[in-house]
């Protein structure tokens, strides 16, 4: 099955609630048929409000385009914007590696590999967490842990935000 | 947003009126979660119950409140999670942090 979804979302805060209800219903019907695909359904409903959070809070353009395309292999989530660049675009050089979030429980990782910044992330398996320690900020942790791939990229004036997720056998 | 239900002597039993709790409700929903353990002095078990998804706003308020509560020698303690919420507290390994539990009854058997 080869499918796509376009969304326009106006970042507005208040319309929030309502725009990811009827993402979340649509998205529900088109995923229907991967139901049998260990939370798919879960992690992109993840991926997709940490995304429109994202929007919202730091874009600082009153529009975002939201693509969908589904095939055989995987699911990619495109978040685009217009908004200012991420700024460790211009902090990365090529191949380096930054700590960009660390806390009691997670390190979140950005290395930028041509154009492009991958995140990632390793957990912190000590025993005892010191809860003054965990970090309030989870979105872009939440991303990377329910995808597969988490890339961002700055191409033609747009911040590309892209979410891949695997479909079972590949 | 935040019903008290029963006053105990360690604890408030509060049930949160959302069923999506995300950005716009997070900020409004730490500040009366942190008054309300400042006004009561006691550990506040919320009943999640009728919330159908939480987004890193809400989760981070509910850590937030947790600090604050700890700092107070209490807890933030929650109850009724559904599945996904229960889910995506695991995935970012917040379980390790809240005690969690099914309701109010599990909570007493265990903590009460």
């Amino acid at each position: 099955m080869v499918a796509s979804k376009i969304f326009q979302f106006d970042n507005l805060a208040e319309n929030l609630t309502g725009f990811t209800r009827h993402l979340l219903d649509d998205l529900t019907a088109l995923l229907m048929p991967y139901h049998h695909e260990s939370n798919l359904l879960f992690k992109v409903k993840i991926i997709i409000i940490e995304l429109l959070n994202n929007a919202v809070k730091h874009s600082g353009s009153n529009q975002t385009h939201l693509e969908l395309h589904l095939d055989a292999t995987a699911l990619v989530i495109t978040k685009t914007d217009t908004g200012e660049p991420f700024k460790l675009l211009n902090e990365l050089k090529d191949n380096d590696t930054v700590m960009i979030r660390s806390d009691a429980m997670h390190v979140l990782y950005a290395t930028k590999a041509g154009p492009v910044i991958h995140f990632t992330f390793e957990e912190n398996l000590a025993e005892e967490v010191d809860v003054n320690q965990l970090s309030e900020h989870l979105g872009l942790l939440m991303i990377a842990k329910a995808a597969n791939e988490f890339t961002y990229q700055y191409q033609q004036l747009e911040n590309v935000f892209k979410v891949k997720l695997y479909l079972s056998g590949y | 947003m935040l019903n008290l239900i029963k006053e105990e002597t360690n604890h408030i039993l509060v049930k949160v009126n959302l069923t999506e709790a995300n950005l716009s409700h997070s900020h409004h929903f730490k500040n009366e979660l942190i008054a309300l353990l400042n006004f009561k002095k006691r550990s506040v078990w919320l009943d999640l119950q009728t919330v159908t998804y939480v987004d890193s706003s809400f989760l981070g308020a509910l850590v937030a409140a947790l600090k604050h509560a700890i700092a107070m020698k209490c807890d933030v303690v929650l109850l009724g999670l559904q599945k996904d919420i229960d889910d995506m507290l695991k995935l970012i390994r917040l379980d390790k942090v809240f005690k969690i539990y099914s309701n109010e009854q599990d909570a007493q058997n265990a903590i009460g």
